[in-house]
């Protein structure tokens, strides 16, 4: 069951050295405060799943939100704490180190106005996402709402070639550098359905991309 | 299986390093009931391929653990591999639901990344450590869960891996040179076929041939080995020359082609096998170093040195014995306690340490 071969592997390197930076083509702090401008408000309390170094949480509390992060690499959670001494909001945002396989196990139900997971999604499997889908509606509040930003293959013919085109250097680098691929989420409008989330607003950047979710917590009688 | 996956286990076999996962999941092998045994792999494809060949005539429940596409041992010493892997899979594959015991066998290579006690506190699955080699896992269930003898406890590196390990190497050099060759001779019509035929042959010679004879020689260094082992393949090409055939740059490309090869082989030949201790490895960790370069990659270290056993502390639990790739510790029933046997063939896999339960193991 062992092949030593692979003992030569290059160690996963963290999430923002790993390129995302280079596959959203810099577009992602555009994204990310067009997000936190209108569609995230004062006093909301906000669950980021997969904070990375904080810079959503960040902008979040600087508008006045109440922010909860989690995230499990140990590397990126540290600059976040840095970042996070420097622009002093120490007492706004709660930083947790944890798996998303433990989401059941921390939050209350109910407990949340929105819940946002950046360029996460894509990185877990059909499985572990399909559980996250189950406990971010169980932690939201009726009418609370999950923003989902993450990376789609695009539906229309051109864009999907000039998509391939231009995605397979760079996850070609990515490749070589993580050994990580990540995948682009499928049907996931369907199964935000499904977990009874309806969608209210569908944004669409690089080449429909990379893609904004905004979708609503309803209570299914 | 669909075309694609038969194609990604193809670039699995050749391109190992890289990784090549399947998707983490539940695999239902032939007709479970409740009380059916539930074994857990990675999610490197080469591996599930295996193991679910091995076990295709068992009543069983496979669970796929997310490793990003690593196989077991390397995931495991790498952090791919480790118990969050292990608690996400079962919560997510509804095995909870199917089966009414709580015992999970994991693959014993996975012990020097997977923490029982934790696996247990969060899931209330008992886990267990399973044999090596996926062809012992029939005869372990059939065997209520335990090891027939500590064979099945031993990693080996017959003659059969090494040649496969050796043509990993092979491939990529092959590729490597195959695309110089194509390039170089548009602008250099001199470099005419043979010689690169010849540069191949070289190739072949040098790797698959140190490999080889890995056994055969008992020095202590594997840098020993593989420098020896070219004395041999230079007399070879110098007598090939004198006696058979005799060109100049013939001669003089082969030998500074086959010692090439040799340095970057004996950077770290032994750390190529998993019978024997990373030298570079340790080299590197002596210095205080936890990571490690090599070729393209960066590597996370785990300590090097010579294992230790504190036996006043030592409970008796067998973990380790039960762990050990190499079956280094033999346990004194008299005692009760376990003890180093054969050190010297201990590989610094860490597996030992990380499980002993009275935290009496350490490598210095
Ligand atoms: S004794 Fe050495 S080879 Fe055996 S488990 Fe411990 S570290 Fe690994
Ligand atoms: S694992 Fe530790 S406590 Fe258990 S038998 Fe081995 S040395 Fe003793």
């Amino acid at each position: 069951m062992s092949y030593i071969y692979m003992k030569s592997l290059e160690k996963k390197a963290e999430k923002y050295d790993k390129g995302i930076k280079i596959l959203t083509l810099g577009r992602l702090p555009k994204i990310k405060q067009y997000v936190v401008d209108n569609y995230l408000k004062k006093d909301e309390t906000l669950l980021d799943i997969g904070m990375g170094t904080g810079t959503f949480a960040i902008l979040c509390a600087k508008k006045g939100l109440n922010v909860v992060g989690i995230d499990f690499s140990e590397k990126m959670l540290d600059i976040a704490i840095k970042k996070i001494e420097i622009e002093d909001l120490k007492d706004v945002i709660e930083i947790i180190k944890m798996p998303v396989i433990e989401l059941d196990e921390k939050f209350t139900d109910n407990s949340f106005d929105k819940v946002t997971a950046i360029l996460i999604f894509s990185e877990l499997y059909f499985k572990e996402q399909e559980f996250c889908l189950t406990q971010i509606y169980r932690i939201l509040k009726e009418n609370g709402e999950f923003i989902l930003i993450d990376e789609f293959k695009p539906k229309r013919f051109w864009k999907k070639v000039l998509y391939v085109i231009i995605r397979i250097p760079l996850t070609l680098m990515t490749f070589i550098k993580a050994h990580i691929t990540t995948k682009s989420l499928k049907n996931i409008e369907k199964r935000l359905e499904n977990h009874s989330f309806i969608i209210k607003e569908e944004k669409l950047y690089l080449l429909d991309s990379l893609k904004i979710i905004r979708s609503k917590k309803i209570i299914t009688k | 299986m669909s075309l694609k996956s038969k194609l990604k286990l193809f670039g699995a076999y050749f391109f190992r390093w890289f990784g090549f996962s399947i998707e983490p999941d539940l695999r239902i092998i032939g007709n479970p009931n409740r009380d059916s045994p539930v074994l857990l792999t990675c999610n490197f494809n080469l591996t599930v391929n295996r193991v679910l060949k091995e076990i295709k005539d068992l009543d069983c429940y496979l669970l796929i653990a997310p490793s990003n596409g690593i196989n077991v041992w390397c995931g495991a010493c790498g952090e791919d591999f480790k118990t969050d892997s292990v608690i996400s899979i079962i919560k997510t594959s509804g095995i909870n639901e199917l089966v009414s015991h709580r015992t999970l066998i994991l693959p014993q290579l996975g012990a020097p990344g997977l923490e029982p006690i934790e696996i247990k506190k969060k899931t209330g699955w008992s886990a267990k450590f399973g044999p090596v080699y996926a062809k012992d896992i029939p005869a372990y269930v059939q065997n209520n869960f335990e090891k027939i003898d500590i064979s099945q406890n031993e990693v080996r590196f017959p003659i059969s891996k090494r040649l496969e390990m050796a043509n990993l190497y092979l491939f990529s050099l092959f590729i490597l040179f195959t695309t110089i060759y194509w390039i170089t001779s548009i602008f250099l019509p001199f470099l005419d076929f043979f010689l690169y035929l010849d540069s191949i042959l070289i190739l072949i010679l040098v790797i698959n041939g140190s490999l080889l004879i890995l056994p055969s020689f008992k020095t202590k260094t594997g840098k020993v080995k593989v420098w020896i082992y070219e004395v041999v393949v230079l007399i070879l090409i110098i007598s090939f020359n004198l006696f058979l055939f005799y060109n100049i740059v013939f001669l003089i490309w082969n030998i500074i082609l086959s010692i090439l090869i040799t340095l970057v082989m004996s950077e770290d030949f032994h750390g190529l096998t998993p019978i024997y201790k990373s030298e570079l490895g340790e080299k590197t960790w002596k210095k205080g170093k936890n990571k490690m370069k090599f070729l393209f990659g960066e590597y996370k270290l785990q300590p090097y040195g010579t294992i230790n056993i504190e036996r006043e502390k030592c409970i008796g639990c067998k973990m380790c014995i039960e762990v050990c790739p190499r079956n280094v510790y033999c346990f004194k029933a008299r005692e009760n306690k376990a003890d180093l046997k054969y050190s010297e063939k201990c590989i610094n896999c860490n597996a030992c340490v990380k499980q002993c339960l009275a935290h009496c193991l350490t490598i210095i």
